[in-house]
């Protein structure tokens, strides 16, 4: 790679220069109180802005670096609200933004693509969830003690979902029907392994999140939704046709698929489910078969395949 | 001598593809002359997105342009992603691959704004043996597009229509001249946008943008949310006057109108096209009424469907 007529030494110099400027630039503009605070609390102060850049006609330096400063957190709190929009809904626009806001300095991109700016956003709620209702003041008397709770699980069943839109999918691949389930002999379950779609997800929550998340959707723009009380729920996630869908399950069926996912064994995927099945084995034995009949409908997997290596 | 455009066809009036507009352009199959798609917003799909790209792909040239390149960046050029751009490219064949003279973001951060340089020699070569790099790791040439700035730098010795100039030149790349841009940035930087056309390497200019902005009084932002204004028409006229006519692209990022709408905006340009030049100066920046706050336009992203 030719750098043109410079000398080495000068050429690290002078990146050393740019990437100075650099990150004074970006510190300055990503600054939470803004441009004066940012260049006060960057090296050489707030006299820097005057010092770096120039003025126009009509705008001093700040003012124009401020442009940037304005825009940054704005955009992402905006992408932000793109990717949570239920969440958005349920804390009201001002309070949604308030714990975009403090995530986007805890947690800036650093990724090419916004499509990952929400990603760590429910593992970031878990975590700092007492700080952040302080700052936001949305806790109160009246929204519980499990409130912050159902915010994660909502954060992350929203994260799910985005994720589900846009990776991998079963769309133009032949799904597994439930006749072809059917034909496969009990003796075989031992070592048949179901093979999930690539869309196929299922989540555990605390609340019932995925009814309390319909309800949002349905709510009108300014309204929200009651949230509900604690109780523990399963969710499976599918893609068809570059629609995300949404299954409630049981304890039971989350036990099936997620051994099923995990690429266990039919069969022992079958005892995990009875594990986990509160009622009789042959309550468990129809409840199986509709579970399969919806399942194959919703194109959760792509096909059979033996554990055993000396099987096709 | 340089051939006109890089040898790049003059693909005609296009429009920038957005989600909005997926379910009509599948469906209507509008009489556009191509798209241009924002690279990063396909790169990792493996979903709608990427299949909508696929079948427009199939009836319309497209041309790929990216926001997260960050050429002039001092953090080490991502060859991830640009891998990821280059398996892009070799599934969507677009016409060429662009982005913009600027840098998104120092010490791994992404701010996910086009942030301007210092327009000085040290930031030229900088810039021009990063572009080096990224057209010998794609195998073609690049296109760099002339961003909206809004503060300029003390250190800068030389004007940007100057340094892009010879960025284009030196590194052997084209040009994506966003009128528009010039038009924001004359008015943010208080130079005559004529002279910045005036200036540029006419053969070296691939593609144009137009785009409309938000005038603030004090300053313009570049906001991609409404019509083109007449001045920046006007400069549209004398850059096609000087490059013979290249492929010309609107955006519309915010508050986005229906396709139809946007189309016709692009349409337009056919009136700006005579030979018989006539040069109006650029009105103030008063003479549009000012808005009261405004965002440069939000960098484009997909939208989810769930049932």
């Amino acid at each position: 790679m030719n750098a043109g007529p410079h000398s080495s030494a000068g050429a690290t110099a002078d990146s050393t220069q740019l990437e100075k400027m650099q990150r004074w630039f970006q510190a300055v503009i990503s600054h939470p109180e803004g441009v004066a605070a940012g260049a006060a609390a960057a090296e050489g102060g707030e006299g820097m802005i005057e010092a770096n850049l120039t003025r126009s006609n009509a705008l001093d330096a700040a003012d124009r670096l401020s442009v940037y400063a304005d825009a940054y957190f704005a955009r992402l709190i905006e992408c932000m609200g793109e990717v949570f929009p239920m969440i958005k809904k349920f804390l009201g626009a001002e309070t949604f933004d308030a714990f975009a806001f403090d995530y986007l300095q805890a947690i800036p991109s650093r990724s090419y693509t916004l499509h990952h700016l929400g990603q760590q956003f429910p593992a970031w709620l878990e975590n700092s969830r007492p700080q952040a209702e302080e700052e936001a003041g949305v806790a109160s008397a009246d929204e519980g003690p499990d409130w912050p709770e159902l915010l994660v699980d909502l954060a992350r069943m929203e994260w799910i979902v985005y994720e589900t839109f846009d990776g991998p999918g079963m769309e133009g691949k032949t799904a597994l029907s439930a006749e072809a389930l059917g034909r496969l002999p009990a003796e075989a379950w031992d070592k048949a392994r179901l093979v999930p779609g690539p869309a196929l997800s299922v989540a555990a929550f605390r609340f019932p999140v995925n009814g309390f998340y319909t309800a949002l959707r349905q709510a009108g723009k300014d309204e929200s939704a009651t949230p509900p009380d604690a109780e523990p729920s399963w969710v499976a996630f599918n893609r068809r046709d570059f629609v995300v869908h949404r299954y409630e399950l049981s304890e039971s069926a989350h036990a099936l698929l997620t051994a099923v996912i995990q690429s266990k064994p039919l069969a022992e995927a079958l005892d995990e489910a009875a594990g986990a099945w509160p009622g009789a084995d042959d309550e468990l034995g129809q409840a199986l078969q509709k579970w399969f009949q919806d399942w194959a409908e919703g194109e959760f997997f792509s096909g059979i395949e033996s554990t055993d290596p000396g099987t096709a | 001598m340089t051939a006109p455009r890089l040898g790049h066809a003059n693909l005609g009036l296009g429009v920038g593809l957005r989600t909005v507009h997926y379910q009509h352009i599948l469906s209507e199959h509008p009489e556009v002359d191509w798209f241009e798609v924002i690279t990063e917003n396909y790169m990792d799909s493996r979903g709608r997105p990427r299949y909508v790209l696929d079948q427009i792909a199939e009836r319309y040239p497209v041309v790929m342009h990216g926001v997260s390149l960050s050429i002039g960046s001092t953090d080490p050029l991502d060859f991830e992603y640009l891998r990821k751009m280059k398996a892009l490219a070799a599934g969507v064949k677009p016409g060429w691959i662009s982005d913009h003279v600027c840098w998104t973001g120092v010490a791994g951060i992404n701010t996910h704004d086009l942030l301007p340089l210092p327009l000085t020699e040290a930031s030229l070569r900088h810039v021009i043996s990063r572009v080096r790099a990224v057209q010998d790791f794609l195998e073609r040439p690049f296109v760099l597009e002339n961003p909206s700035s809004y503060v300029g730098f003390k250190d800068s010795t030389m004007p940007e229509w100057e340094f892009i100039s010879r960025l284009a030149e030196e590194a052997d790349c084209g040009l994506l001249l966003d009128v528009n841009n010039v038009y924001v940035s004359s008015v943010n930087h208080d130079f005559d946008p004529f002279e910045f056309i005036r200036a540029l390497p006419a053969e070296r200019i691939v593609q144009m943008h137009l785009a409309g902005h938000t005038n603030m009084g004090t300053h313009i932002i570049d906001t991609h949310d409404g019509h083109v204004i007449d001045p920046v028409w006007e400069l549209y006229r004398l850059a096609h006057l000087r490059t013979g006519g290249v492929s010309t692209l609107l955006e519309w990022d915010a508050k986005i109108p229906p396709f139809e709408v946007v189309h016709a905006e692009v349409l337009k340009a056919k009136q700006f096209m005579s030979e018989n030049l006539t040069v109006v100066p650029a009105p103030a920046p008063h003479a549009e009424p000012a808005a009261v706050s405004a965002v440069p336009h939000p960098l484009h992203h997909s939208m989810v469907e769930v049932a």
